[in-house]
């Protein structure tokens, strides 16, 4: 077990190098260096990020399909960044300016998140009814940006367009650091819940018979994540499938339910998965193609494949 | 002791539970019975904080279940629901370690262990303590079940429907490890069985439910009487006395 995690880790690290180090032109190696250690942060940023968040929520649901994006956050980044572009306009500080883009996304996706499961938890509903209105409200929210898509400037519409695909290319450094030390902080919370998480794994009648105070813990939990998914998906843009194409594939290659063990598979499988994915990016396909496009040909491929597995089981 | 006062639960405007008191007796095992729909598992639900309750109270040694910290309630009482199925990939080993969690948050201790082991021993899964769960058979998971609420070491242990999947031969092995865990351990058993003579010989008291309510409370003996069980039930009883045990004869 040890050893297949340490292999994971190398290879993620193996991946790092050589992205930093690719065709590298020695007399600006400061200033490249520079610029390709932000891409590469950011991308273990969102690794992290995802892959832990997806791993959670897949232990509170009892679920291994789920991931938390089906509790509409990304459409709700989504429809922001165009109503952004078409009603405050597409030279405001809201659609240029980065940093408030950032801050104001986030919150906004925080905000609407803690409403949602305050709701939903207020009357003692159980996670499904959490996860079910989720699902309703990610479709309403992705019918509208389709209505506005339909309607809008096309000018504005490209220039919305280019947040709407994840990427890593232009990040800005400050962001980056705040998003980092966010993310850390709740992932080593996580880490030190293995134990905790293991339990819930087993479902709200066994952890609520071994002591666990079921509702509360599990709505920090989810508080965290959407922390998480709010923070990754207002800096570089949603990212589908990550998640649970790095869950699914860690658990069938560690082969544990043991969250000690699992929360670093899936945070190195999340990173090898997106970093592969950008030197393909940059070296294959010269950044002809958003990496998240590829990502959901690999994870929505797989997707399919896990769904017609099960059924046939 | 457990007792329960004027309990009550409804789902909308139906009446599960109506207003139930009752006590149950320490070092003990007590059978509740019933027909089906009677709110046999709602019972022992609320009585294990796993069901919401609409009113009343149920104290034990004293103190209300919502009054008592989660995590020492865990030590003291503990609860195998008829509908509990893991979907997590573990070994009966793993499982049965869980039963641990109120005393060493997931941290083993030697102690821990030695428990883990009598546990597995005593529901005699020895040989197969490392086998995975989807590998077993049903009677062998209800087992490794039984064996992880064994490992938890609490003074009330409520089962729901334990003895599902278990054929004769467990099921009776399974009543008679009750018994002495009754009757060596001091252990308060609270039980959900269908089988009203597996009820009959190896329980001291019978609950009764019809219909949310509480039909009748006895001993075995008061309980075991054609009278009583045709009430209930609405079918012709006709009870033995075999080997100094009563037994039902309803077919």
């Amino acid at each position: 077990m040890r050893l297949k995690l340490s292999l994971m880790g190398i290879v993620s690290l193996a991946a790092v190098i050589f992205l930093l180090s690719w065709q590298v032109n020695i007399e600006i190696l400061g200033y490249v260096l520079s610029k390709r250690s932000i891409k590469v942060l950011a991308i273990l940023l969102s690794a992290w990020s995802i892959g832990s968040a997806t791993l959670v929520f897949q232990t509170i649901t009892g679920n291994r399909i789920l991931s938390p994006s089906i509790l509409g956050l990304d459409s709700i980044y989504i429809l922001f960044q165009l109503l952004a572009v078409m009603l405050i306009g597409r030279f405001s500080p809201l659609a240029t300016n980065p940093y408030v883009n950032y801050i104001v996304t986030t919150i906004l996706m925080c905000l609407f998140s803690s409403l949602l499961y305050q709701r939903v938890f207020s009357k003692k509903k159980s996670i499904f009814s959490v996860v079910l209105i989720g699902v309703v409200m990610g479709t309403f929210f992705s019918s509208i940006t389709g209505m506005l898509q339909m309607i809008m400037d096309p000018d504005a519409y490209t220039m919305a367009l280019d947040r709407l695909f994840a990427s890593f290319n232009d990040v800005e450094e400050d962001l980056l650091l705040l998003s980092s030390i966010i993310v850390s902080l709740v992932v080593v919370q996580f880490y030190r819940n293995h134990h905790l998480l293991d339990v819930i794994a087993l479902g709200k009648n066994y952890a609520v018979n071994l002591g666990i105070e079921y509702d509360k813990e599990v709505k920090k939990l989810l508080v965290m994540i959407f922390l998480l998914i709010s923070v990754s998906t207002a800096l570089v843009g949603p990212i589908t499938f990550l998640g649970f194409f790095a869950v699914n594939i860690t658990k069938t290659y560690l082969k544990t339910h043991k969250h000690r063990i699992l929360i670093w598979g899936t945070v190195f499988m999340a990173t090898i998965t997106l970093l592969i994915s950008q030197i393909l990016v940059e070296h294959v396909f010269g950044f002809g193609l958003p990496i998240s496009i590829l990502i959901s040909i690999f994870g929505g491929t797989y997707f399919i494949a896990l769904l017609l597995r099960e059924s046939a089981a | 002791m457990i007792k329960i006062n004027e309990l009550e639960k409804k789902y909308g405007r139906k009446k599960v539970i109506d207003k139930i008191s009752l006590e149950i007796p320490k070092g003990k095992i007590t059978s509740i019975i019933g027909p089906n729909g009677a709110g046999k598992s709602t019972l022992l639900g609320m009585i294990s904080r796993t069901i919401e309750r609409n009113g009343g109270s149920v104290l034990i040694d004293e103190v209300d279940v919502k009054d008592w910290e989660n995590n020492e309630l865990a030590k003291h009482l503990g609860i195998l629901k008829q509908s509990d199925s893991v979907n997590v990939r573990i070994t009966i080993e793993d499982l049965v370690g869980f039963g641990r969690y109120p005393y060493s948050e997931g941290r083993l201790t030697e102690e821990d262990r030695k428990i883990i082991d009598r546990s597995i021993g005593y529901m005699d899964l020895e040989s197969i303590r490392l086998a995975y769960l989807d590998e077993l058979s049903g009677g062998q998971r209800q087992r490794a079940y039984i064996a992880s609420i064994l490992a938890q070491d609490t003074e009330y242990i409520l089962l729901d429907e334990p003895l599902n999947n278990l054929d004769m031969k467990y099921a009776s092995e399974f009543l008679k490890i009750l018994r002495q865990l009754v009757d060596d351990l001091k252990k308060t058993i609270v039980i959900v069985i269908h089988d009203i003579n597996f009820a009959a010989c190896y329980s001291d008291f019978i609950v009764l439910l019809k219909e949310g309510k509480l039909a009748k409370m006895g001993t075995v003996r008061e309980i075991m009487d054609a009278r009583v069980l045709e009430d209930i039930y609405d079918m012709p009883f006709n009870v033995l006395e075999v080997d100094g045990k009563l037994i039902c004869a309803y077919y």
